[in-house]
């Protein structure tokens, strides 16, 4: 018998004594070991040693098998929670540090907003009453004071046109709105004359009376009047006006006015004639400042601090 | 635990559900089984108890993906066969004493095993087990075969499963488990034949 005819019949006699062949290979078995010695021997061993491994006795599990099987469960459970509490944990520590994160960012943008909001703040709109020394930075709460209004003296300026309606037009256009003074300035209009009674900042007053040095061609009378003043400026010019508004005091507004009441009366008594009120000209020791408003360069700007000092124009347009 | 023949599919349907005692009622019914055959298996008897326990629990655990397509039995021999290959090939050889120490004992054994053989009356499993040198030396021959060849051979002889179950247990075929287990009854023989020469 070669290997693998012994092969071949090991695995038939394994088959065998498991009872696995049909009854066709039973019988092919049968007669096998009937006419081999070697197969029955083989056989008788295979059936030997199956029917010893069978009767091997048989071990039992050891006892608490089952609680210790829950108790392992148990553990593997609760591992399970601790892992899932840990990274819960884990996630909310995330969270929090996110939540810092972002009201961190919230508050620098919140400081860094108001920073810009109190620098915006601060230069458009100080307060008018309160002035600050030059180290007003460095000791801010030693050095704000506040000063007194120093009121200028109340000038009324009476103008004479035959072009009454393009004036005032001008007037209201040019001059008021252009020069922010709609909330200040109070307008009244007649039949034949137009009140236009200002309060501002000498600087704003200047402006006003350089814009009407632009028509100053177009009137034909002019009349300074100003409280104190027991004479008004007869035929004032442009000129006149503004270097009295620029004088820093009401005293000082007053002798000015006074020094052109009586130049003018002079010039008119030696000449006769009326001065033109466009002529500014006329009156050498003044010269005419020509309005800057063409090239903007005068005109004020919405961060122009306030001026402390107030003075009162009245402008009177009459004629039609 | 009045009603322990209660059917396997029933007791799995509530352990899926939980029930501890369908757990405990499933151990119970399989416990000796399993540990016998991962002991026959592992010869040893800490790591057969620790495998039997680790086998359990990951019957339990995984008893939510078990579909039913095989019989929890042939399953969860599955998980037990697949740990223990698992154990043995990390531990190496198996815990095998050498057959050829000449002991009283290993004499004892020798000599039961011949008259055993050459007895031509049907064998008495009673009386067999009483011979405890030659079972001894039986488990110390299966220690010898390799890990395939084992396995195959205490799932039909001592465990007597059929060749469709073990086809199951191992994940093989029908004609692979009948060469395998007639291999590995040559090899016992070659073996046993070594031992009384």
């Amino acid at each position: 018998m070669n290997e693998h005819e012994k092969t071949t019949l090991e695995e038939l006699l394994s088959s065998y004594i498991d009872g696995e062949l049909s009854e066709r290979q039973c019988n092919e078995v049968k007669r096998l070991v009937g006419h081999s010695e070697e197969a029955a021997a083989m056989l008788k061993q295979l059936q030997k040693n199956k029917a010893l491994l069978g009767s091997l006795p048989r071990a039992q599990a050891p006892a608490h098998l089952f609680e210790n099987v829950r108790a392992s469960l148990e553990r593997s459970v609760l591992l399970d929670e601790y892992h899932g509490k840990a990274s819960a944990k884990a996630g909310i520590v995330h969270l929090y540090t996110r939540k810092m994160i972002a009201a961190a960012a919230m508050i620098a943008l919140f400081a860094a907003l108001s920073v810009v909001v109190y620098n915006i703040v601060k230069t458009d709109a100080p307060p008018q009453h309160i002035t600050m020394n030059t180290n007003w930075q460095k000791t801010p709460e030693k050095t704000i004071v506040k000063s007194p209004i120093t009121s200028l003296a109340k000038m009324e300026l009476q103008l004479q046109t035959d072009q009454a309606t393009a004036v005032n037009q001008f007037l209201y256009r040019n001059i008021i709105l252009d020069n922010g003074l709609q909330d200040s300035a109070t307008i009244k209009n007649d039949t034949d004359r137009s009140v236009y009674a200002i309060s501002c900042s000498q600087a704003r007053a200047q402006m006003v009376l350089e814009g009407l040095g632009m028509i100053w061609d177009k009137f034909n009378g002019s009349q300074l009047s100003m409280e104190g003043l027991e004479t008004p400026v007869v035929n004032v010019t442009i000129a006149q006006a503004i270097e009295i508004v620029k004088e820093p005091s009401a005293q000082g507004q007053i002798k000015l006015a006074k020094d052109f009441s009586a130049a003018n009366k002079e010039r008119f008594e030696s000449s006769g004639t009326v001065v033109a009120a466009a002529d500014g000209n006329n009156v050498p020791e003044v010269a005419i400042i020509k309005p800057a408003l063409a090239s903007g360069a005068a005109k004020p700007g919405p961060n122009e601090p306030a001026d402390t000092q107030k003075i009162s124009l009245t402008i009177i347009v009459t004629g039609k | 635990m009045s009603n322990i023949n209660i059917d396997d599919t029933v007791l799995v349907e509530r352990c899926r559900g939980g029930d501890t005692e369908a757990m405990e009622r499933l151990i119970i019914k399989y416990q000796d089984r399993i540990y016998n055959v991962i002991l026959k298996m592992c010869q040893n008897e800490d790591d057969a108890a620790e495998l039997t326990q680790d086998t359990f629990v990951k019957v339990i655990e995984k008893i939510g993906s078990f579909e039913g397509r095989s019989g929890f039995y042939t399953w969860a021999f599955r998980i037990a066969v697949n740990l223990t290959l698992n154990f043995c090939s990390r531990r190496g050889r198996l815990g095998f004493e050498s057959l050829e120490v000449d002991t009283g004992e290993y004499q004892q054994a020798r000599l039961q095993l011949r008259a055993y053989l050459a007895d031509n009356g049907s064998p008495d499993p009673a009386a067999i087990a009483e011979k405890k040198e030659l079972c001894r030396l039986m488990e110390r021959a299966l220690g010898r075969l390799d890990e395939a060849q084992r396995v195959i051979l205490i799932l039909r002889d001592v465990e007597g499963m059929s060749y469709e179950q073990i086809a199951g247990v191992l994940n093989t075929e029908l004609g692979t488990v009948k060469s395998r287990l007639s291999r590995a009854r040559s090899s016992l023989r070659e073996i046993l034949e070594a031992v009384l020469s």
